[in-house]
């Protein structure tokens, strides 16, 4: 069984440049992405979507980015208040369009 | 005076030399909005069913769009339009740049290529003097050499070049028709047309105007549309880093056509991305169509290294997957080297990729050996064996002579199950979107008349990724739910909307950036711009009833040429093998939530997956669903009587009988 008390790691896959940045975070047991982002804006990610970046994924409204957990949009999920699992990968990139 | 028009249709016959310039029947264009519909008019009218795509009695018409040439954003778009030799089937094919541009301020609307000359020529048009010239100096130069030829001889670097490579005058099946270097009419071979009329080029200059016929109100709906334009956040990633942007989250998404659309998924494919080419110093600068408020097109070149001095445009996204990670290889120093090959010998890089990954795939199956390829080894992501593919096929030279005709032909040629690796429908090669897991894309692609491909009707809206997108599904469904590319429910109606969205898009000129890929210019935007360029009213209902006017003639013409309800389908691997998922793709599925459609079973595209979308297509539609022809009711409510006539020439005040009007057409064939 598992301690529902016990923390989860999350993947955090930032896209501000060509190359992700990637974090192991901690969050609670039922945490959902919205927490995950909030916690993307505040300071202690400063670093992540570094200012010179033409793209500062922290600065950005929630609309302009693009979700994916797990290989799958969260807008396919029940968007930002889809349940976080031990394991999970959240990339986040600014809105892309191409083809 | 004409407004929005130049006014005129130029005819150029060259087995006779003819030249005939025609006062444009604006009326009659209009019913069709303009280039891709008045194109489709042209083809039903001019090409009979049967003939050989590469004779003679093919036509090549080069359609400016109703809005191109004025201020109206993103209206550089000229639609080519002729039988496809890979196909032959109905082909449209649009570019971007600025040649239609320039043929309006020429004085001329539509260019139509008849005949075929003895000997190589090109067509010199300045300002409404037309002459056709010698050109047996330019033939067997590449797209670059020509064009830089004719600006020299001209004395004049501002002239508008559309022309063939080697690739072109040699007919491989899927060869290009490049204007301003780099942008490309590429999909379905109409190179290989104007390179058998021994048509090098067509040279453009023009000073003339066109006039609007409400210049403020234009003018005001204008800045309207520039201003929607720039709502999604993606116009600003689209100019930073072209339609490559995307390669990275779509890699993420498990749909990025790798190894010959094996996998979903190539490691370190952000190298292969826009942002790469800009943090890496590729990207040198950034370019624009006329009119664009993007500028998405991207300049890119080699400083050192193996390919030193490599340049040109792109590599767009296609470009990226189709030579890139489908051949299995992330080195984007080898993509704009191969990239550039194709652009100089006037290939399409997305069927150009999709030969040599079915050549990759059968090497190491053994059913193409080192024997087959002269010493060549095929194997995935090898430099070499690409780069020397590339200029094999151009020439039609070992065994390039194979694969110049298509994957199709190809695996036809080799056999042994080959063809179940050929990713190709309708005999195109399928552009590098995974349809196994987004089924809007499905059921467009295998409806596509052209084959399938991307650049007929896009449905982004389906992956809900945007509140765009999601808002439209909600106009489209009823219900923002939809949004949701893993079900085969809505998918028809989505569908659907798109096609006479994107139909009337290209028909104004507009480029599917500013409508069906992101949102801004709504059909109502189109409708007024119109309105105010040509003054004649259009609503938006009169904008989408035309393109579904559009989209019923181009099934019509397929029809004519003895197309059924089996010619809807997908490629093989597609439809027979499952996309594999990573585990993480698994465990994502379980938090889909109970509200949404029901997901599909397995990401494939399954006869049993089509034939349920199919059904809700042509019911929808009004087109018989056993064998997909539209109906004669169907045809009249559209007010193409004549085409209905034709398809059923015994039903004229008689019932309707799809199934006898298909024998009607087969009988018809020559």
């Amino acid at each position: 069984m598992k301690d529902s008390n016990r923390p989860i790691k999350v993947c955090l896959k930032l896209f501000s440049k060509a190359f992700p940045e990637r974090t192991w975070l901690q969050v609670q047991q039922g945490a959902r992405v919205r927490d995950l982002l909030e916690r993307v804006k505040s300071k202690n990610f400063e670093n992540l979507g570094k200012k010179e970046t033409p793209l500062p994924l922290k600065d950005m409204a929630w609309d302009n980015l693009l979700l994916i957990l797990n290989g799958c949009p969260i807008h396919n999920l029940q968007g930002y208040e889809t349940l976080l699992g031990d394991g999970d990968v959240l990339a986040v990139f600014p809105v892309m369009a191409g083809g | 005076m004409s407004h929005a028009f130049a006014g005129k249709v130029l005819q150029v016959n060259l087995t006779t030399g003819e030249i005939s310039p025609k006062l444009l029947d604006e009326q009659k264009v209009l019913k069709y909005l303009g280039a891709r519909g008045f194109n489709a008019r042209l083809l039903w009218e001019l090409v009979p069913p049967g003939i050989d795509p590469l004779s003679p009695e093919n036509i090549l018409i080069f359609g400016t769009g109703t809005l191109t040439g004025t201020s109206a954003p993103t209206s550089a778009r000229t639609t080519v339009s002729c039988k496809s030799p890979a196909t032959g089937l109905y082909l449209k094919t649009s570019v971007g740049g600025h040649w239609g541009t320039e043929l309006k301020f020429a004085g001329y609307d539509y260019l139509v290529i008849e005949g075929q000359a003895t000997k190589p020529v090109y067509l010199l048009i300045r300002d409404g003097e037309v002459e056709i010239r010698d050109a047996r100096e330019l033939w067997g130069k590449d797209v670059r050499e020509t064009t830089r030829a004719i600006e020299h001889a001209l004395g004049d670097a501002d002239v508008q070049v559309a022309c063939i490579g080697p690739a072109g005058e040699n007919r491989v099946l899927f060869a290009s028709i490049m204007t301003n270097y780099y942008n490309a009419a590429a999909r379905g071979g109409p190179g290989a047309v104007m390179g058998a009329k021994k048509l090098k080029a067509v040279a453009v200059r023009g000073h003339g105007r066109i006039r609007v016929a409400r210049p403020k109100e234009f003018r005001e709906s204008v800045l309207e549309a520039i201003e929607a334009s720039y709502q999604d956040f993606s116009a600003k990633t689209s100019h930073l880093y072209g339609t490559s942007a995307s390669v990275a989250v779509i890699n993420e998404l498990g749909s990025f056509p790798s190894y010959n659309f094996r996998v979903g998924r190539i490691d370190n494919a952000e190298k292969i991305s826009g942002p790469y080419l800009v943090e890496a110093g590729y990207l040198k600068r950034r370019m624009g169509c006329n009119a664009c408020v993007f500028s998405c097109h991207r300049y890119c070149e080699i400083n050192s290294g193996t390919y030193r001095g490599a340049y040109g445009g792109g590599p767009e996204y296609e470009t990226m997957s189709a030579l890139g990670a489908g051949c299995g290889t992330v080195d984007v120093e080898l993509v704009i080297k191969a990239n550039e090959l194709c652009n100089l010998y006037g290939m399409d890089t997305i069927s150009a990729g999709g030969v040599i990954q079915w050549a990759m795939e059968s090497y190491e199956k053994g059913v193409v050996t080192e024997k087959d390829t002269g010493g060549i080894k095929l194997e995935w992501g090898n430099p070499k064996a690409i780069l020397h593919l590339l200029e094999q096929v151009a020439r039609r030279q070992g065994f390039g002579v194979r694969l110049a005709d298509g994957v199709r032909r190809a695996a036809r040629s080799v056999g042994q199950g080959s063809e179940k690796w050929a990713v190709e429908a309708k005999g195109l090669e399928q552009s590098r979107v995974e349809t196994r897991s987004a089924f809007g894309y499905a059921l467009a692609f295998a409806v596509n008349p052209r084959g399938p491909d991307h650049l007929h009707t896009q449905v982004l809206a389906e992956f809900g990724t945007r509140p765009g997108g999601r808002a439209l599904v909600a106009k489209i469904t009823g219900d923002e739910r939809y949004a949701f590319p893993r079900t085969l429910e809505k998918r028809a109606e989505i569908v659907r909307w798109h096609e006479d969205c994107y139909a009337a898009t290209d028909a104004v000129g507009l480029c599917s950036f500013a409508t069906t890929a992101r949102y801004g210019v709504t059909p109502e935007l189109l409708a007024r711009m119109l309105s105010a360029a040509t003054g004649v009213y259009f609503s938006e209902q009169d904008i989408m009833m035309a393109g579904r006017r559009i989209i019923n003639l181009e099934k019509a013409f397929n029809v004519r040429e003895g197309a059924t309800r089996q010619n809807d389908h997908l490629p093989y691997r597609l439809m027979n093998e499952v996309l594999p998922q990573t585990e993480t793709q698994e465990a994502s599925r379980s938090k889909v939530p109970a509200g949404r459609p029901s997901p599909v079973r397995e990401q494939i595209n399954s006869q049993e997956y089509l034939d349920h979308m199919l059904d809700e297509y042509y019911e929808l539609h009004g087109w018989d669903k056993a064998t997909g022809v539209p109906r004669r009711k169907t045809l009249v409510d559209l007010g193409l009587e004549d085409v209905a006539l034709e398809l059923d020439p015994e039903s004229r005040g008689a019932k309707d009988s799809t199934q006898d009007r298909t024998k009607n057409v087969r009988k018809k064939k020559r």
